[in-house]
């Protein structure tokens, strides 16, 4: 197997309060991870951790078998790249200046001009909407800004916090209908949801995080035989 | 000791340290040194009401300065036009300054933080620009052009507390326990404030605006009334200020006389009670010492503001709190696993 | 007629002037939070660099231009250096970085008061003579002060619109967490931020003491006036503090016309205590304000 991201004994959490107690993962290259659990129990601050926007406590996360370093700044360089909850996006800037700062550190500019043409083909909304500042979009247009910024930095791994947090069922599918085909063109993916039943399609492997630690983990057939395990945490 | 609550330990305190310095006229015979702790009772009462203002109503205020200047001059100008005795003048001076508070607090302070500093600071400058810059005499004493507000010399010579006539050459004695008079009752309202009903207001607020709004508290108005009882007894130290040195100008507004006293707040620890005495007492001491070394006094008193900034941002009263804390945590065992039960049951809340 | 013109000259310069005071001033506090009490000490220390480099080694007065905006520049990356660096990710940083940088300034101010003196000198670095339109003398210099400005401010709305790093600063002035996610240093973001930042306040500085002479305190009263323009702008605005200091370059000029200079500043500060009252965001708050 072929590791991409290999996170190992990883703890972190707020100010003096511990949220990750050494957490330890796995991500195989071309393969889609899903981090599901209940809310409050550490999985966006797991990916704000490997992200580096929380500081490493104790442990290591590797990319591509190098450590990496601490600065958020420096492991986006590297190819690790975050999209995070809520979108966060640059809200007076235009759709296209947002996914511009995607490929911020990206110097091929032919390249990122196709990448530019990808994401409007995946989401031929934002090409209509480009022009438009972010502050004015709807929630399934911002999320639609939020993955195609994270796709225009052509990284190794796009780690997705909750893409389905706060949208209509049918956006959710747009969404998700958007994240297979970028799957099957062998994009690396994490991606966290409370609920499995919206990543089962589209992930292989599955973690179940509960009070800060992985409390289950397995592929996906594993996980379609574990039900109850999932009852207990979930409340089905 | 233990059964007093915290106010009672804070007023105990007080008294002792109020009753300490009582007694240093008494040993301190030096004119000189008597007249610079005058100077630095004085500044200890401006710093500790900047304190309860910054530290504990959140009011980042760069005005103090206008209403200590508003007592001086309230003083200055009664003395010198219309010979009044500062006994009267002092009051008015303080109300006054309440006033001045009264009014810019309701304009002010229900914007954000950044632009009360900004304003105020500005507000400031522009009384000053306005004193100075006067070119219309409102009397002149023998050939001399004195504006209404002084220009940009100021008043002196008016009447003073006249304990000249009193206690002959021990009139600075007098003046020491009128100044004392002001500390203490700037000290005791501080305590009163920052350990009373109005502390916890603010604490409330600090900690939850929202919960705070919906439970009746109006956030403005509890400003705007520290903001007055503030400016009050910083009004109060300015007039006996100008009793006890028979001046008020606009030297009072300067930068370097702002700057002084903000870095005996920082120095000493803002949000500490006790702070802003330790931190007046640290900077009286620093600028008698820069003063010797050929007058680089502000250059030192702005490379020590920045230090603690950076180094401790708590300032001495801070900083010995955490040494404390560091002996007594040492000393006791369980405390861990207490924290690791409370972090259990905190974390569900906090992490997302 | 001739009052117009004369209004509107004098209006200009004073708006070109404070518009580089204030814009800098705007930008470090959109992009970090941090209102720089040593904002003024850039311009006076751009101004007495073009002094002593112009009076001292008689330089021609491009190069003491430059001189003076390159010092401006160096105190920019130094106060980041030494200071902000340390202080950026602490508690109540908006608070303590305008203590620290009071600090710095009156430490500033002093050390400059015993190396020149206290009492105020004309600033060499200047071009004299003037010419008349419609009837009303208007001096070179303020024809400089114009140009410099525009052409100052119109690089800054360049660098910030269509270059990557102007991209890079905006986003970090946004959401500093998202702008890292992309890849920006946005530690170096900040440091280049307070070096425009001096780069125009020393301008400023420049420019302004040309007309008024160098004095160690000369960097107060320009720091005020963009105190309340960035204020009556909208904390953060950019383009809002430019505009707002035009207006007020405008509005003091009318008011030094017909009432007298002094009560400039004066009428100035109660029109923005009043405007605040309406418009507690401030003129520009609303379009593009970055931090509340």
């Amino acid at each position: 197997m072929d590791t991409l991201l290999s996170v190992q004994g990883l703890s972190s959490g707020y100010r003096h309060l511990k949220v990750l107690h050494s957490v330890s993962l796995e991500i195989t290259r071309g393969s889609v991870t899903a981090i599901i659990g209940p809310n409050g129990h550490g999985k966006s601050t797991l990916l704000k951790a490997i992200a580096g926007l929380l500081p490493t406590w104790t442990g290591v996360v590797m990319l591509d078998g190098t450590a990496l370093p601490a600065a958020a700044s420096e492991r986006a360089r590297a190819g690790l790249t975050l999209v995070p909850q809520g979108d966060q996006l640059f809200m007076n800037m235009t759709v296209e200046e947002n996914l511009l700062m995607g490929a911020y550190v990206r110097t091929d500019a032919a390249a990122v001009k196709r990448t530019l043409d990808d994401v409007f083909t995946l989401f031929p909304r934002l090409h209509e909407r480009r022009g438009q500042r972010a502050n004015s979009l709807s929630g399934g247009e911002r999320r639609m800004v939020g993955i195609g910024r994270g796709m225009m930095a052509a990284g190794k791994l796009v780690m997705i916090d909750e893409p389905s947090l706060g949208l209509a069922p049918l956006i959710i599918e747009q969404i998700y209908g958007a994240l297979n085909l970028l799957a099957n063109e062998g994009q690396s993916i994490l991606v966290v949801e409370e609920n499995p039943s919206r990543v089962a399609g589209v992930a292989s492997a599955f973690h179940l995080m509960d009070g800060g630690s992985f409390a289950w983990s397995g592929s996906a057939a594993a996980l379609a035989r574990s039900s109850d395990v999932l009852k207990t945490y979930l409340g089905g | 000791m233990s059964q007093l609550s915290e106010i009672q330990r804070h007023l105990v305190a007080a008294v002792l340290f109020i009753a300490a310095m009582a007694t240093l006229p008494y040993f301190v015979s030096e004119r000189y040194l008597l007249g610079q702790i005058i100077v630095f009772m004085l500044w200890a009462s401006v710093a500790t009401q900047w304190n309860v203002l910054t530290g504990h109503a959140g009011v980042f205020s760069l005005g103090q300065m206008l209403f200590f200047s508003v007592g001086s001059y309230t003083v200055g100008m009664a003395g010198t036009y219309l010979g009044t005795s500062p006994w009267i003048s002092m009051p008015v001076g303080a109300v006054l300054s309440a006033v001045a508070a009264l009014l810019i607090g309701i304009a002010c302070l229900r914007l954000a933080s950044a632009y009360v500093a900004l304003l105020t600071f500005a507000i400031v400058f522009m009384v000053q620009a306005l004193i100075v810059t006067d070119p219309n005499c409102f009397t002149n004493n023998g050939g001399v052009c004195l504006p209404l507000f002084g220009g940009g010399n100021g008043f002196s010579g008016f009447a003073d507390f006249g304990f000249r006539k009193l206690l002959k050459g021990d009139w600075i004695v007098g003046n020491y326990f009128v100044i004392l008079a002001s500390l203490t009752l700037s000290l005791f309202a501080s305590i009163i404030v920052i350990h009373g009903r109005l502390g916890l207001a603010f604490r409330a607020l600090n900690d939850s605006q929202l919960y705070a709004a919906s439970r009746g508290l109006n956030r403005t108005r509890f400003r705007v009334t520290v903001f007055v009882i503030t400016a009050f007894f910083t009004g109060l130290s300015g007039s006996v200020y100008a009793a006890h040195f028979r001046f008020a100008g606009p030297s009072l507004f300067e930068m370097p006389t702002l700057v002084l006293i903000l870095a005996m707040v920082i120095v000493g620890g803002l949000r500490s009670t006790w702070g802003p005495i330790l931190g007046a007492a640290a900077m009286m001491v620093l600028v008698e010492i820069a003063k010797g070394m050929g007058d680089v006094r502000n250059t030192a008193v702005g490379v020590v503001l920045v230090l603690f900034v950076l180094l401790f941002p708590k300032g001495i009263a801070g900083a010995a709190g955490r040494t404390l804390r560091m002996f007594r945590a040492q000393r006791s065992a369980e405390r861990p696993e207490i924290a690791e039960r409370r972090f259990d049951a905190t974390k569900t809340e906090i992490a997302r | 007629m001739d009052a117009a013109i004369q209004i509107i000259i004098t209006g200009l310069t004073l708006g070109a002037m404070y518009a580089l005071a204030s814009v800098g001033l705007a930008l470090t506090y959109g992009t970090m939070g941090m209102f720089n009490m040593a904002h003024g000490m850039f311009m006076t220390i751009g101004a007495y660099a073009s002094y002593s480099l112009s009076s001292a080694f008689g330089a021609p007065l491009p190069l003491a231009l430059v001189a003076g905006i390159c010092a401006g520049a160096i105190s920019g990356s130094l106060l980041h250096l030494l200071i902000v660096r340390f202080m950026l990710h602490t508690e109540d940083f908006q608070t303590t970085i305008m203590v620290a940088t009071a600090g710095v300034a009156i430490a500033l101010q002093d050390l400059i008061l015993k190396r020149y003196g206290a009492y105020p000198f004309k600033q060499p670095a200047q071009i004299e003579g003037s010419f008349r339109l419609a009837g009303t003398a208007i001096s070179y210099q303020s024809i400089v002060i114009v140009a410099m400005a525009a052409l100052l401010i119109g690089a800054l709305a360049w660098l910030l619109t269509y270059t990557k790093f102007g991209l890079a600063i905006r986003a970090t002035a946004m959401n500093q967490d998202a702008a890292k996610l992309m890849g920006v240093r946005t530690e170096r973001t900040y440091l280049q931020v307070i070096v425009i930042a001096g780069v125009l306040a020393s301008a400023a500085g420049i420019l302004i003491s040309s007309l008024a002479g160098l004095s160690p305190a000369m960097g107060t009263d320009p720091l005020i006036r963009a105190f309340i323009i960035c204020v009556v702008a909208g904390l953060g605005s950019v383009t809002g503090a430019g505009l707002a200091a035009i207006m007020m370059g405008l509005f003091e000029a009318a008011i030094s016309y017909y009432i007298g200079a002094r009560f400039g500043l004066p009428v100035m500060l109660g029109l923005v205590v009043l405007i605040l009252i309406f418009r507690p965001a401030g003129l520009f708050g609303r379009m593009e304000v970055v931090r509340s």
